[in-house]
C-alpha cells in the first residue's frame, strides 16, 4: 500500500509536469530531486541542493528537504519563495510542496506529541488520547524493531507514528480522496517515513491497530531496503505475511473466517487478475475485495515460503535490494515463472478455501452475497436479537439468553451476538458453557475487543488467570477507550 | 266494624295536617326573622360603610340564599320527610317512643274500603282499630317538633320585630340616613366617613376676622389635579375643613402696612414646617396682602400664622386630611383556573371603582418558568372615572406561551393620584393551562412506550412460565389475567390513537390489530374456560404474539416519537430563528434582552421536554463498552439545552458568536431526529420488504403452478377437441342430455297410461318396476349421472320386452276377446315405450364410452392435473398462514390480500370439483381466473417494490393500493343459467326443469 500512496504523493507534486512534456522531462536536477524525494533520502536532496547553482533550485530542495525533516513552516516559506520561477518545473513543483506542507502542517498541528523528551519512536495521538499514548509509546520499539532485525536494515530509520483522529484526516495527509478510503476500508499509510493510522478511538469497539502499525511497519522497511522495487502484490503479501511478526514471532496464519473468504471469493469471482493485483489496493472498491487482494498477495508469498524455506521472503527481498529484478529473484528462489508462481498460488487459495465459517463471513462481512432466504433469516436473526435486548434491558436475563439462543449457530458466532451470549451466562453463573462458547468463536474474531473482553471475563471466572490476563490486555490494545477494557485491566495490574 | 278504624285514620289525616301546617308556619316565621336580621344588618352596615353601594346587593343575596335555605331545610325536607302516610306513623311513633298500631289499623281501614277483609275477624279488627286510638290519645299536640318549634320562631320574631321598631323609634334620623344611603349610594355623601368633596363653589365670605398683625386672614384650598375639581376653596380662617393630599393651602393676610415678616407654619405628626408669608404686589395704600402658601401631605394638619417677632396670630386653621382611598377591583371573568388553546382568546371581565378616578386598568401575566417578572397589557386607560367595567378579549398567542404552558395572570387598577403615588389594586389570579394535542400525543407515546415494556415483560414471565402439569399454577393464571389487562389497556390506547389525528391511522391500526391478536387468543370463540390444557396453548401462543408485540410497539413508538421530535425540532427551528434575527442586531435593549431571554429559555425548556421524553420512552438496551472519552459536544437535543443554559447563565454578552453554537446545535439536532425518523422507518421498511419478497416469491411460485396447469390444461383441451370432436365438453352433452330428458319425459307420459290388470298376474309387478326405474331415470339424468342412467334405460328395455312377452301371452292364449283387444292395444303401447328406452339408451350409451375414452386415454394427465391443484392448493394454505401475521403489522395492505386468497382457494376447490366431473372448459376458465388473481396480488407488490420511500410511505399508512377482482365466473354462470331457464319451457309441465337446473348449477359451482 506504501507504494500506492507515494505515486499518489509523486502524482500530486509532478502532476503540473505533464503539460510541460519532454522537453522539460531532461532536467537532470529535477529528476534527482523527484527521485530522491520518492525514495525520502534527506541527504540525496541536500547534496542536490548543494550542487544546484541556480538559486530557486536551492530553495526548492530547501523546501523539499524541510518537509522530509518535518519542518513544515521551513518548506511552506521556501516552497512560497520560488512559487514565482520562472523554470515552470521547479515552480510546478514548488507549488506542489506548498500544498503539501500546508495539508501535513494543519493535520500534525492538531496532534500532540507524546513525551517528546523521552527516547524511542515519535509518536503522536489526537488531543485527549496524550495518556493511552504514554502508555502505548514503550511497546513502539518492541513492536517495530524486529523488522529491521529481520530484514537487516543497517541504518534504521526512526519512524515517526501519527495517529490520526479521523478518515478525513488520513485524506489529508495521504491525498488520497476520502470517499475511496471508506470504499477500501483504509486505516493507516506510510508516507515520508511516517506511519500514518487511525486512532482506535474512531471506532466505537476500537481495532487491531497494532497489526496494522506492524503491516506498515514492513511497508516501511521494504521502502527502506528497497525503495520502489517490488510489484504491489508483494510489498503488501510480505506485509500482510509478517504483520505478526513481531507480537508472535511466526508469520501471519488464516483465520476460520479467512478461509471461508478465500472459497466465497473464488465462487464470487472476487479474485484479482494479476494486473489488478499490480494496481494500489485503496482502488479496490470494497473492503471484501480489499481482503480478498491481501489475501490473495499473502499466498504469492507463501508460494516463496513453500518452494523454498521460512527464509525465503528475506532472500528475495535482499535480492531485489542487491538490484536483481523480483521476477528473477522469484524464478531463483521458487523456480517458477510469473504465470506459474500466479497458477501456483491460485491452486493454493482455492484448496485452502472452505466454507466451515461460511455463515458467521456472510453475515459479519459480506451481507451482499446471502441468499434471499439467508437474507431473510438475518433480517429475522436482527428482530430476534432485538427481542433478546428488549428483554435484557427489563432485567429479564435468562428468557434474553434463550431468545439469543434460538438463533442459527451461524449468527450466534458473530461477534455481535456472541458478546451477548457470553455475558448473559457470566450474568447467569454458567461459567463453564461461557469458556466452552468463548473457545469456540474468539478464533475466529482473535481483534474483536468485544469476544476478547467478555473472553477475559470468562476465563477469570473459570478460574484461568493468566489466560485471563493475556485477553484483557489484548481487549484493551484493540479498544483502549472504553472503560470497561481499562478497568480490567486496571483491575489486572492491581492485582 | 270499621268506625274504629275509620276514626283513628281520620285523627291520624287531622295531625298530618296540622303537622304540615306548623311546618309552613314555622318556615315563614323564620323568614320573617331572617328579614327582620338582614334589614337591621344592612341599616347598620349603610350607616357605617363609607360607601355603601353593596350592601343592598349583598342584603339582597344574603336574604336569597337564607330564603332558600330556610325553605329547604326547615319546610320541603320535613314535609318531604314525612307526609306520607306510613312515614307520618313512624314520625308519631317517634314522638311517642314506641310501636303502635297506627299503621296496622290504616292499612286494615285502607283494605276494608277495598273489600279485603271480609275474610277477618271484625272483633279483631275492631280491637287494632282500638288500640290505635288509644295510640292516639296520648299524643299532644305540642309534643310535635314542628309546633313546638313554632312557639320559640314566634318569640324570636317578637324579639327581633321589637328591637327593629325600637330603633326606628329611638333613632329616626340615623334610620332615615341609613335608609336613604342603603337604597340612594349615590347620594351626596354627609357622613362623617365620607369622602371629603372640596366645595366647588365658594360660599359667601365670611366675616374676616381681625387679627394683629394680619386684619384678615383668608385661607384658599387648591384641590390638586387628580381630584378632578376644578376651582379653589376659600374658606375663613380657623374654620377648619378637609383637603385632600395634594391639596395647595394658600394663607392671605390683609396687614394693616406693608414691610412686615410674617410666617405661616404648618404643624402635622411630621413636624412643623415654617413657609415665609411672601408680600404681593398691586396693594392700595399702605395696606399690604401677604401670602404663605403650603402643600399638603397625606396627613392632618393645622395653620399657624406667626410675625417675625414671635407674635402668634390667635387662633389655627385645621385641615382636616382626607384620605385617598385605593382603588376597588373585581376579576369577574375569566374563572380562576381554565384551559384554553393556543388558537383562543380569553375574555377578561373586571370592574374597577376608586373614590377619585381611576388612570390606568391593566393586565399582568406570567408564564410560568419562562417569564422572571410579569409582563403588561392595557385593557383600559379612563381619565377620571370613578367606576369602570372593562371586557376585553385578549388572545392566548398574546402571551407567546407554549403548548403545555400554564399562565397566570391578573388585572392592576391604578388610581389617579400622582401626588402620594397611585393606588394600586390587584385582584385575583387566574391561571390558563395551555392545551394542545401535541401535549395529548406526548402522553400517548409515553403510554405507549409503557406498554411496549409492559409486553416485554409479560414475554419474558411467559417465557419463563413453568413447563405444562395438570393443574394449573398460580402464576400462570395470573400472567394470563396481567395479558388480558395489558390487551384492554392496549385496545383503550389504540382508540385514543384513532380519535388523534396527530397519529396515522395506519399506526392506530397497527395498534389494534395487536390488541385483536392477543383476544384472539385469550378469548377464543368457544366459551373461555381457563383449563389447564387450554391456558398452556395459550400461552404458547401468547410467547409468539408478545414477541411480535415487543417488536411492534417498539417501531411504533420509535416512529411517533419520530412525527413528535419532527414537530418539535420545527418549533425549535423557528424559536432560534426569531433569536438568531434578534441576535443579529447586536447590542440589545432591555426589551430585546428580555426576549431574547425568553426566547432561549423556550429552546432550553424545550430541549430539556425532547431529551426528557427520548430517555423515558427508548427501552434500556445492552450495551458492553462506556467510552472514556468524553463526547466534545453534546448531541442532538441535549445539545441545546447544554448552549442554551450556558447562554443563560453568560447573560448579555456578544450574542452574535454564542448563538452561532446555538444554530448548530439545533441543526444537529434536526439532523438526529431525521436520522432516527429514518432509522425507525427503516426498520418498518425492513419488516415490509421482507414480507413482500416472501410474499413476491410465493406468488411466483404459485404463478408457476398455474401456469404449469394452464398449459396442461390447454393441452388437454386441444387434445380432447381433436379426439372427441369437442362431443365430450359439457355444452355438447347438455343438448344430449336435454334430448335424452326431453325423451324420458314422453316415455313417462306413455307409461302412466300402462294398465296393470290387463297383464299376467306374475308380470304386473314389472309394470310397477318399469315406472319406479323411469321416474330414476328422470332424476339421474337430471344429476348427468350418465353411467347409472345409461343402466337403467337398458333396464328399462329389458323391462319392455317382458312385458311383451307377457301381453303376447294373453293375446296369444286368452279366450276373452275383451281382454284380447285391450292386451293388443297395450302391447302397442309397450312396443312404443320399447322404442323410446332403446333410444334414450343409445343416447346415454353413446355419452359413456366418449367419458371412458377420455378416462383412458388421459388418466395420467389428469393425474398430473389434479396434483398441481392439490400442490397449488397446498401453497396457497401455506401463503394465507403467513399472511396472518404481516396482516397485523401491515393491516391497510396486507390485509387486502386476506379476501382476494380466500377467493383464490375458493377457485382452486371449484376448478378441482370441475376436473373430477372433467369440466375441462370451466377448469380451464377457473385457472385463468387464478392467474389473472396472482397477477394483480404481484403487480400491488411489485408496485409497493423496492426503493425505501414507498415502503416507508406504505408503512406511515401513505398508500392503499385497491384490488378489484370481480366475479366473472359466476357472470356466466348466471347468463347461462338464465338461458337454460329460458329454454325450460319446452320440457315439463310445472317447473320441475326449473329445479333440475338450478340443482344442476348449484353442483357445477361447488
Amino acid at each position: 500500500m506504501e507504494r500506492a500512496y507515494k505515486r499518489v504523493l509523486l502524482a500530486a507534486v509532478a502532476i503540473a509536469c505533464l503539460p510541460a512534456g519532454a522537453a522539460l522531462a531532461g532536467s537532470d536536477f529535477v529528476d534527482g530531486l523527484d527521485a530522491a524525494f520518492e525514495r525520502w533520502d534527506r541527504a540525496a536532496i541536500l547534496a542536490l541542493e548543494q550542487e544546484t547553482t541556480t538559486p530557486d533550485g536551492s530553495r526548492l530542495a530547501g523546501a523539499l528537504g524541510a518537509f522530509l525533516d518535518g519542518d513544515y513552516a521551513v518548506a511552506l516559506e521556501s516552497g512560497k519563495s520560488v512559487a514565482g520561477s520562472e523554470d515552470e518545473q521547479i515552480r510546478l513543483r514548488a507549488d506542489g510542496i506548498v500544498e503539501l506542507a500546508t495539508s501535513w502542517q494543519a493535520v500534525l498541528d492538531r496532534l500532540t506529541i507524546v513525551a517528546p523528551d523521552q527516547p524511542g519512536v515519535a509518536l503522536r495521538v489526537p488531543a485527549g488520547q496524550e495518556e493511552w499514548g504514554r502508555k502505548i509509546k514503550e511497546r513502539l520499539g518492541s513492536m517495530l524493531d524486529p523488522y529491521y532485525e529481520y530484514f537487516s536494515v543497517k541504518t534504521p530509520l526512526q519512524p515517526e507514528v501519527v495517529f490520526v483522529e479521523d478518515l478525513a484526516q488520513l485524506a489529508a495527509l495521504s491525498r488520497v480522496p476520502l470517499d475511496r478510503l471508506e470504499e477500501s476500508g483504509t486505516v493507516a499509510t506510510v508516507l515520508f517515513g511516517k506511519v500514518v493510522l487511525l486512532s482506535p478511538a474512531s471506532f466505537p469497539n476500537g481495532y487491531a491497530w497494532d497489526r496494522v502499525l506492524c503491516h506498515e511497519m514492513v511497508h516501511l522497511v521494504l521502502h527502506l531496503k528497497a525503495p520502489a522495487a517490488l510489484p504491489v502484490f508483494f510489498e503488501e503479501g510480505i506485509a500482510r505475511y509478517l504483520e505478526e511478526w513481531s507480537t508472535q514471532s511466526r508469520p501471519s496464519r488464516l483465520t476460520r473466517v479467512e478461509q471461508s473468504l478465500l472459497y466465497l471469493a473464488v465462487e464470487e469471482g472476487l479474485l484479482l487478475s494479476r494486473e489488478q493485483l499490480a494496481e494500489s489496493f485503496w482502488k479496490l472498491g470494497s473492503p471484501l475485495k480489499s481482503r480478498a487482494a491481501f489475501l490473495q498477495a499473502l499466498f504469492l508469498v507463501r508460494v516463496l515460503v513453500q518452494k523454498s524455506d521460512e527464509n525465503a521472503v528475506k532472500r528475495f527481498v535482499e535480492s531485489v535490494a542487491a538490484g536483481e529484478d523480483w521476477k528473477s529473484a522469484q524464478r531463483a528462489i521458487t523456480g517458477l515463472s510469473d504465470n506459474a508462481l500466479f497458477a501456483w498460488a491460485k491452486g493454493r487459495w482455492r484448496n485452502v478455501g472452505n466454507k466451515d465459517a461460511q455463515d458467521a463471513l456472510l453475515y459479519s462481512l459480506a451481507p451482499q452475497y446471502l441468499s434471499e432466504k439467508q437474507q431473510q433469516e438475518l433480517d429475522e436473526s436482527r428482530r430476534t436479537v432485538m427481542v433478546g435486548d428488549l428483554l435484557w434491558g427489563r432485567e429479564h436475563k435468562g428468557e434474553a439468553l434463550k431468545v439469543y439462543q434460538r438463533l442459527p449457530a451461524g449468527i450466534q458466532g458473530t461477534p455481535d451476538v456472541a458478546w451477548r451470549i457470553v455475558r448473559l451466562l457470566l450474568e447467569l453463573e454458567r461459567v463453564d458453557e461461557a469458556v466452552a462458547q468463548v473457545e469456540a468463536w474468539l478464533p475466529d474474531y482473535p481483534d474483536d475487543s468485544r469476544l476478547l473482553y467478555v473472553a477475559a471475563l470468562a476465563y477469570r471466572a473459570g478460574g484461568q488467570e493468566e489466560k485471563a490476563g493475556e485477553l484483557a490486555e489484548r481487549a484493551w490494545l484493540v479498544n483502549p477507550f472504553a472503560n470497561e477494557t481499562i478497568g480490567l485491566l486496571g483491575t489486572r495490574e492491581g492485582e | 266494624m270499621y268506625e274504629s278504624l275509620k276514626a283513628a285514620d281520620r285523627k291520624v289525616r287531622l295531625l298530618r295536617g296540622l303537622f304540615a301546617v306548623a311546618v309552613v308556619a314555622c318556615g315563614v316565621v323564620c323568614v320573617c326573622i331572617v328579614i327582620a336580621l338582614a334589614l337591621d344588618a344592612a341599616v347598620a352596615a349603610a350607616l357605617l360603610l363609607p360607601v355603601p353601594e353593596n350592601v343592598l346587593p349583598v342584603t339582597n343575596a344574603l336574604l336569597s340564599t337564607a330564603s332558600a335555605i330556610v325553605a329547604i331545610y326547615l319546610v320541603a325536607l320535613p314535609l318531604y320527610r314525612n307526609l306520607s302516610l306510613p312515614r307520618f306513623v313512624a314520625y308519631l311513633e317517634r314522638t311517642l317512643g314506641r310501636e303502635t298500631q297506627l299503621l296496622t289499623a290504616l292499612e286494615l281501614y285502607r283494605a276494608g274500603r277495598q273489600g279485603e277483609l271480609q275474610h277477618f275477624s271484625p272483633m279483631l279488627v275492631d280491637e287494632v282499630g282500638r288500640r290505635a286510638l288509644a295510640d292516639l290519645a296520648h299524643i299532644r299536640l305540642g309534643r310535635l317538633k314542628p309546633v313546638n318549634l313554632l312557639y320559640y320562631t314566634v318569640a324570636a320574631l317578637l324579639v327581633v320585630a321589637g328591637g327593629t321598631l325600637w330603633a326606628r323609634m329611638a333613632y329616626p334620623d340615623s334610620v332615615d340616613r341609613a335608609m336613604t344611603r342603603l337604597f340612594e349610594p349615590n347620594a351626596p355623601n354627609r357622613s362623617a366617613f365620607a369622602v371629603p368633596q372640596p366645595q366647588v363653589q365658594p360660599g359667601p365670605r365670611a366675616k374676616a376676622r381681625v387679627l394683629p398683625p394680619c386684619q384678615q386672614l383668608w385661607v384658599k384650598v387648591l384641590p390638586p389635579r387628580y381630584l378632578g375639581v376644578r376651582g379653589p376653596v376659600e374658606v375663613e380662617w380657623g374654620e377648619g375643613g378637609p383637603a385632600a393630599a395634594g391639596s395647595v393651602v394658600e394663607v392671605r393676610c390683609h396687614a394693616a402696612s406693608a414691610g412686615q415678616t410674617l410666617l405661616l407654619e404648618r404643624h402635622s405628626k411630621a413636624g412643623v414646617e415654617r413657609v415665609p408669608m411672601v408680600e404681593e404686589e398691586g396693594a392700595a395704600g399702605d395696606r399690604a396682602v401677604y401670602l404663605g402658601r403650603s402643600v399638603l401631605t397625606g396627613s392632618s394638619a393645622f395653620f399657624v400664622a406667626r410675625a417675625q417677632s414671635g407674635e402668634v396670630q390667635p387662633g389655627r386653621h385645621d385641615i382636616l386630611a382626607a384620605p385617598d382611598r385605593k382603588p376597588g377591583c373585581l376579576l369577574h371573568q375569566p374563572a380562576p383556573e381554565l384551559v384554553v388553546k393556543p388558537q383562543d382568546s380569553i375574555a377578561v371581565l373586571a370592574e374597577a371603582a376608586d373614590d377619585y378616578g381611576i388612570s390606568a386598568v391593566l393586565l399582568h401575566y406570567e408564564v410560568e418558568g419562562l417569564d422572571d417578572e410579569p409582563s403588561t397589557i392595557e385593557l383600559s386607560r379612563p381619565v377620571g372615572e370613578k367606576r369602570v367595567v372593562v371586557q376585553r378579549d385578549v388572545a392566548v398567542s398574546t402571551f407567546g406561551a407554549d403548548p403545555d404552558d400554564r399562565v397566570s395572570f391578573f388585572v392592576e387598577v391604578r388610581d389617579a393620584n400622582d401626588v402620594s403615588g397611585p393606588g394600586v389594586c390587584r385582584t385575583r389570579r387566574s391561571r390558563a393551562v395551555l392545551r394542545s394535542p401535541y401535549g395529548d400525543q406526548r402522553a400517548v407515546i409515553e403510554r405507549l412506550s409503557g406498554l411496549r415494556n409492559r409486553a416485554v415483560d409479560l414475554l419474558g414471565d411467559c417465557l419463563s412460565a413453568p413447563g405444562a402439569r395438570e393443574e394449573l399454577p398460580e402464576p400462570v393464571g395470573k400472567l394470563l389475567e396481567s395479558v388480558d389487562q395489558y390487551a384492554s389497556d392496549l385496545a383503550s390506547i389504540s382508540g385514543q390513537m384513532a380519535t388523534m389525528s396527530l397519529f396515522k391511522q395506519e399506526d392506530a391500526r397497527r395498534v389494534a390489530a395487536l390488541t385483536a391478536s392477543v383476544e384472539e387468543v385469550l378469548h377464543p370463540e368457544e366459551s373461555w374456560e381457563l383449563t389447564p390444557a387450554k391456558a398452556y396453548r395459550a400461552l404458547g401462543a401468547l410467547t409468539r404474539e408478545l414477541e411480535h408485540h415487543s417488536v411492534t410497539l417498539d417501531g411504533v413508538v420509535e416512529k411517533v416519537l419520530g412525527e413528535y421530535l419532527f414537530y418539535e425540532s420545527g418549533r425549535i427551528q423557528q424559536e432560534l430563528a426569531r433569536v438568531m434575527s434578534l441576535g443579529r442586531e447586536g447590542s440589545l435593549g432591555p426589551a430585546g434582552a428580555r426576549t431574547m431571554r425568553r426566547g432561549l429559555k423556550k429552546l432550553n425548556r424545550a430541549g430539556r421536554r425532547v431529551v426528557r421524553l427520548r430517555s423515558e420512552t427508548l427501552p434500556r438496551m445492552p450495551a458492553l463498552f462506556t467510552p472514556y472519552l468524553a463526547a466534545s459536544d453534546e448531541e442532538g437535543f441535549a445539545g441545546i439545552v447544554a448552549v442554551t443554559a450556558r447562554l443563560l447563565d453568560s447573560g448579555a454578552g456578544n450574542w452574535k458568536e454564542s448563538l452561532e453554537s446555538l444554530s448548530l446545535a439545533v441543526e444537529h439536532a434536526a439532523r438526529s431526529v431525521e436520522g432516527a425518523y429514518a432509522q425507525s422507518m427503516n426498520r418498518l421498511s425492513t419488516s415490509f420488504r421482507n414480507a413482500r419478497a416472501e410474499m413476491t416469491s410465493r406468488l411466483k411460485t404459485m404463478a408457476g403452478l398455474n401456469q404449469t396447469l394452464k398449459k396442461q390444461l390447454e393441452a388437454l383441451l386441444g387434445d380432447v377437441e381433436k379426439e372427441t370432436k369437442r362431443y365430450i365438453r359439457r355444452k355438447r352433452t347438455i343438448v344430449v342430455v336435454q334430448d335424452v330428458a326431453r325423451k324420458v319425459a314422453k316415455l313417462s307420459r306413455k307409461a302412466r297410461r300402462f294398465t296393470q290388470s290387463i297383464y299376467l298376474e306374475v308380470d304386473r309387478k314389472q309394470v310397477v318396476e318399469f315406472k319406479e326405474k323411469l321416474s330414476k331415470l328422470g332424476r339421474l339424468v337430471s344429476l348427468l349421472k350418465v353411467e347409472e342412467a345409461t343402466g337403467l334405460a337398458r333396464d328399462l328395455v329389458v323391462l319392455t320386452q317382458s312385458m311383451e312377452f307377457s301381453l303376447k301371452l294373453i293375446i296369444r292364449y286368452s279366450k276373452d276377446r275383451k281382454k284380447v283387444k285391450k292386451s293388443r292395444r297395450e302391447l302397442e303401447k309397450v312396443h312404443e315405450a320399447k322404442r323410446m328406452a332403446e333410444s334414450v339408451a343409445a343416447k346415454l350409451g353413446a355419452i359413456r364410452p366418449q367419458r371412458e375414452k377420455l378416462v383412458s386415454l388421459k388418466p395420467e394427465r389428469l393425474q398430473e392435473l389434479a396434483g398441481g391443484l392439490e400442490e397449488l392448493e397446498r401453497e396457497l394454505t401455506r401463503m394465507k398462514e403467513k399472511m396472518e401475521p404481516l396482516e397485523k403489522m401491515f393491516p391497510i395492505f396486507f390485509g387486502r390480500f386476506a379476501p382476494v386468497l380466500d377467493r383464490l382457494a375458493e377457485n382452486v376447490t371449484k376448478s378441482k370439483a370441475s376436473l373430477a366431473s372433467l369440466m375441462l372448459d370451466d377448469t380451464y376458465r377457473l385457472v385463468i381466473f387464478a392467474e389473472e388473481s396472482i397477477g394483480r396480488l404481484q403487480d400491488a407488490l411489485r408496485y409497493a417494490s423496492g426503493d425505501a420511500k414507498s415502503a416507508g410511505a406504505l408503512a406511515a399508512g401513505g398508500m392503499q393500493p385497491s384490488l378489484e377482482l370481480g366475479g366473472k365466473g359466476e357472470t356466466v354462470s348466471r347468463e347461462r343459467l338464465e338461458r337454460f331457464l329460458e329454454m325450460s319451457t319446452e320440457y315439463w309441465e310445472e317447473d320441475r326443469w326449473r329445479e333440475l337446473t338450478k340443482e344442476y348449477f348449484s353442483l357445477l359451482s361447488q
